[in-house]
């Protein structure tokens, strides 16, 4: 099921409340949640559903076990054996097919590649275990004794196919005691509606254009227009950010309505002014996941150079690779490993930091947009057929007719998509909220926009969803 | 947003502590210039030497009680308003939930759209496993929403924002591009096109194997290196389509809407264009569809000529004939003048060609063609017969000598594919009419061999609007049948036709005493073998627009009729 259609926000969203309101006793709430949860996830074929229940159930015995053999040093063996199971989990439904492929290309072997299905979400659920385990080895947080919980804890349907990823302690607390308060509520349903906006009337809105403008197979794209492919990959990074994080809106909201508090996923990484910067940006709890559990006890930036770069390259094939099992993935990661080596070591971040923002975004910006191009196509051809294209080395045109139609169409709605990245908006809100307080009658106005803005953008977006012809889901590959 | 207001609080409150302190500083320090603060100024005191220092910590006080107040006042509105927020939000969400549920409001046709609506998934442990049901009743709750409809209609409206929307292009076609039209079909592509003719004739050697069913040959003749063990394949699978199909016309049950919405909508395909407040049909030419086209109806000239004369007219899109070439190949579409003549130029001499497309042409700047839908209008449908008579050599029939009558408030396919395109919903048509003389009447047969009476022009002032074309012969039908009393030699004539023809037959009646029509997208294989054998056809006349001609689809068909 995906946050974006009207059976998810209409029926199982209402009874998901209900259920919440309904219920007093936080053990029931959280039993609610459980099933409605596990019916969630289920919803993309209940196979998997075993899946998650008995990786949940691996970590559970493996937490226990780090936290009874503490005291007899057995527990680091614990720790590592659980995390090694959940890796290779990952591995075995990820990577198969994709390790299997260049190992035929240099060896010849084996003959017939097994096709596996990618359970939808595992990189998501499998990196929150991770957190819990390593977390309760550091005595970071206690271990979760239920076991219901802990699946809980990994199944909650608000982050657990698109993200964030979030960590057992930031959460452990809140669902124990599951308080709310008026105003949290009151910021998670406008949380909530922004990202159910952002996703129905912007995202899918660039989705549309992006794949109008340049689909099909590599001989069909090599004739599409320079300023076609220009217009598709604008369009693609636009999508991207608003996709991505409007589910982080929605689950961050989701949760602010139940008492539950996720950390922010995004923080406008278009505005940024380094690739380092971009990177704090973007993504951050998977950015923060690495930081923690796999660069810092690599040794991180307290060490040789020469281990450093090390350290760096195996973070960022690392993260390509989280992204999609295929060799752009890694090329892309890789690729920002570099630049950010280059900007460590080469530039130097103090000089770097003395140029112009009105240099250095759009630098970050054009860095980005080609990032996204290599992220987007998973066969070689048609990167290459893309790559060019941007420069009609395909023989193709430059302009046609048809693409200055499709872009006058959109030019407003573009304008909105690129200002929505920035954190203009909320400026000019604060702004505004400035210059109107002590303003009896401007207050008020303002006071009846903040109670209606958010059931505003429900509608409009239920309205963009009923004609639903294009909705994609971007994450079936993380 | 959210989380600025709470902020903003925060850094009010903030403030107005820093103001606090200083305002009290200053008032300790005597600095005259306290504050404007209303309470304050009542009690400002009139000298510094009067005034005790208790004096002035309780001013303080007071003016931090009254902050005090005021910020539990501007919490209590936030409080408020967040209730309110909380409140509306969840009972818009209530509605649409209820909405959701009212079963018996669920529809399970789109007239607009004409199809069958999403179905609720039946229940097996294969598709439950694999997650096919549960995503089926996703699909299902979508595509049922009651309001869905006028949803869409509404952020169309919404979606004019977007941009500047005079002209836009609608993509329905993901394969779409354009392939360049030779002049003429010269002998290698003639040689292909034997070929091809080969290839075709297995597929209609499969199709006797799976007799009742054109649609066999259909997909066997899409896969050309189909061997003969997929094509049996293909074959069951266009049987239960049509099991299927047969069964929705069943459920239609209704005279009016005993088409088959699926065939219907097949008439158009490719993409759409809209300039201003009219649409257009986009074409894109693919030479191996067109060389199959021609050997098709070679290899029906080739059955039929000495029966018959045989007539064909390939109708073009409204595009073709009102948008220049220019035009149509800046948008990377192709013009279907130029493929229709590379079609009529590979074709059997004997066969007689009418070349409509020039004959349109000539009045490119009349009502010949809907804005809305991509029919032609009964005036386009006019001078094709002109053209007709003056390739067959008769006298047409002047315009004036019909009784006309005009149903408005047409809104066709080009609105309901567009997703309910504004610019269009604001120019809706009107179904022009004008009715044969010797007779209005009709007799269809349906699917199931039904037949009902009907009228040649239909009365559809009370039909939906995206219906409305079916004022010409009551729309699709597998068979129909008109007798003019007026002419009395026994001339016949039998059109074989896609949506089209519906226009065109209204002006036929004049001319034959017995007016056939069939719709080869329907299974009537019977149906020709009898009329050949039993009627003593006259003319044949084949019709097809230029996307149905060069669709595998109705090549097939016709390929069958031709059997």
């Amino acid at each position: 099921m995906v946050f974006s259609s009207l059976f998810f926000v209409f029926f199982f969203l209402v009874l998901n409340i209900i259920s919440q309101v309904v219920l007093r006793n936080p053990r029931h709430k959280n039993i609610a949640m459980l099933i409605f949860s596990l019916v969630f996830y289920a919803w993309g074929g209940p196979r998997y559903l075993l899946l998650l229940m008995g990786m949940a159930a691996i970590c559970w015995v493996g937490a226990l076990r780090i936290e009874q053999t503490r005291t007899k040093n057995g527990h680091k063996a614990a720790m590592i054996i659980t995390v090694a199971a959940c890796l290779a989990i990952l591995g075995i439904f990820k990577y198969t097919g994709f390790f299997l492929t260049t190992f035929k290309k240099f060896t010849g072997l084996p003959e017939i590649i097994p096709q596996i299905a990618l359970p939808i979400g595992i990189s998501f659920y499998t990196f929150q275990l991770i957190s819990y385990v390593v977390d309760v080895y550091r005595r970071d947080t206690e271990a979760q004794h239920k076991y219901w919980m802990l699946l809980l804890y990994a199944s909650l349907f608000h982050q657990c196919i698109a993200g964030p990823i979030v960590r057992y302690k930031d959460i452990a607390s809140d669902l124990e005691k599951r308080t709310t308060k008026t105003g949290e509520i009151s910021r998670g349903v406008s949380r909530f509606a922004i990202g159910l906006a952002k996703k129905a009337l912007l995202a899918n809105g660039c989705a549309t254009l992006a794949d109008t403008l340049l689909t099909g197979t590599a001989a069909e794209m090599a004739t599409v227009p320079a300023t076609g492919v220009m217009l598709s990959s604008l369009a693609y990074m636009l999508e991207i950010y608003l996709d991505f994080s409007a589910y982080s809106d929605m689950a961050i909201g989701m949760g602010l309505m139940c008492g539950l508090h996720y950390r922010e996923n995004f923080n406008y990484p278009y505005i940024s002014r380094s690739v380092t910067e971009f990177w704090r940006r973007w993504h951050i709890s998977l950015s923060m996941f690495f930081r923690d559990y796999v660069y810092i006890p690599l040794g991180g930036s307290r060490c040789s150079l020469g281990r450093q770069i090390f350290n760096l390259l195996v973070i960022w094939s690392l993260t390509g690779l989280w992204h999609g099992a295929s060799w752009n993935f890694v090329i892309w990661g890789l690729g920002y490993g570099v630049l950010l080596m280059i900007e460590r070591y080469i530039i130097g971040r103090d000089r770097w930091n003395k140029v112009p923002a009105a240099i250095s975004r759009p630098v970050v910006l054009l860095i980005v947009y080609v990032g996204w191009i290599i992220f987007r196509f998973t066969d070689r051809a048609s990167l290459e057929v893309v790559l060019k294209g941007l420069f009609c080395m395909n023989g193709n045109a430059f302009y046609s007719t048809s693409v200055g139609i499709t872009f006058k169409n959109y030019i407003f709605f573009l304008i909105f998509c690129c200002v929505a990245c920035t954190p203009f908006g909320v400026k000019l809100m604060e702004k505004i909220r400035g210059a109107v307080s002590g303003k009896e009658r401007l207050r008020s106005v303002l006071a009846v926009w903040d109670v209606i803005y958010p059931t505003l953008l429900l509608v409009l977006s239920a309205m963009a969803l009923a004609g639903d012809s294009y909705n994609p889901f971007l994450y079936f590959r993380f | 947003m959210n989380y600025t207001d709470e902020h903003e609080t925060e850094h009010d409150i903030k403030t107005n502590d820093r103001n606090d302190i200083l305002h009290t500083k200053a008032w300790l320090t005597q600095s005259s210039a306290a504050d404007e603060d209303d309470i304050l100024h009542t009690e400002t005191p009139a000298s510094w030497d009067g005034v005790r220092l208790d004096a002035l910590q309780e001013l303080s006080a007071r003016r931090k009680q009254w902050e005090k107040k005021r910020e539990s006042r501007e919490r209590h509105l936030t409080e408020v308003s967040g209730l309110l927020r909380i409140r509306l939000f969840i009972i818009v969400l209530f509605v649409f939930f209820v909405i959701g549920l009212v079963w018996p409001a669920r529809p399970d046709t789109s007239v607009l759209e004409k199809r069958k609506l999403t179905e609720f998934p039946t229940f097996t442990t294969e598709s439950f496993l694999d997650g096919d049901f549960f995503s089926g009743i996703s699909t299902w709750y979508a595509d049922t929403y009651p309001l869905r409809e006028s949803m869409i209609a509404g952020f169309m409206k919404f979606k004019n924002l977007y941009g500047i929307r005079s002209e836009q292009l609608i993509r329905r076609d993901s394969t779409a591009a354009r392939e360049n039209i030779p002049a003429s079909a010269d002998e290698s592509v003639l040689a292909t096109s034997s070929d091809a003719s080969d290839k075709t004739e297995t597929s209609v050697s499969v199709s006797v194997d799976a007799p009742q069913n054109t649609e066999a040959t259909e997909n066997a003749g899409a896969g050309n290196t189909a061997d003969a063990g997929n094509a049996a394949d293909a074959g069951n699978t266009a049987d239960t389509q049509n099991t299927e199909d047969a069964a929705n016309t069943a459920d239609a049950g209704n005279t009016e809407d005993t088409e088959d919405t699926t065939v219907a909508a097949m008439d158009l395909q490719g993409d759409i264009y809209i300039s201003g407040n009219n649409g257009y049909g986009l074409y894109y030419f693919h030479q191996d569809q067109a060389d199959q086209m021609i050997s098709t109806f070679n290899q029906i000239y080739d059955k039929i000529h000495d029966k018959a004369n045989m007539y064909l007219m390939i109708v073009p899109n409204g595009s073709a004939v009102e948008l220049n070439k220019a035009t149509l190949e800046s948008l990377g579409a192709n013009y279907d003048g130029d493929a229709i003549n590379y079609i009529y130029s590979g074709l059997e001499d004997g066969i007689k060609t009418i070349d409509v497309c020039t004959a349109l042409k000539d009045h490119k700047n009349e009502y010949i063609y809907y804005h809305t839908d991509h029919h032609w209008t009964q005036l386009g449908s006019y001078y094709a017969y002109r053209a007709f008579c003056s390739v067959k050599g008769i006298t047409p029939h002047e315009l004036s000598e019909f009784t006309e009558t005009d149903y408005p408030g047409f809104l066709g396919s080009y609105y309901s594919e567009s997703n309910q395109a504004p610019a269009l919903a604001s120019n809706p048509d009107t179904v022009h009419t004008w009715k044969p003389n010797g007779t209005n009447d009709m007799t269809f047969v349906s699917a199931d061999g039904t037949k009902t009476n009907w009228w040649i022009i239909g009365d559809v002032s009370n039909a939906d609007a995206s219906t409305k074309y079916d004022a010409f012969t009551g729309g699709d039908n597998p068979f129909s049948y008109a007798h003019n009393d007026a002419i009395q030699d026994g001339s016949s004539v039998l059109v074989v036709k896609d949506s089209y023809g519906n226009a065109f037959i209204p002006w036929l009646v004049d001319h034959y005493e017995n007016i056939y029509w069939i719709d080869p997208r329907y299974d009537t294989t019977d149906t020709v073998s009898k009329l050949e054998s039993e009627y003593g056809i006259d003319d044949v006349i084949y019709e097809c627009s230029i996307y149905n001609g060069t669709t595998t689809v109705l090549q097939d068909a016709y390929a069958a009729i031709g059997q």
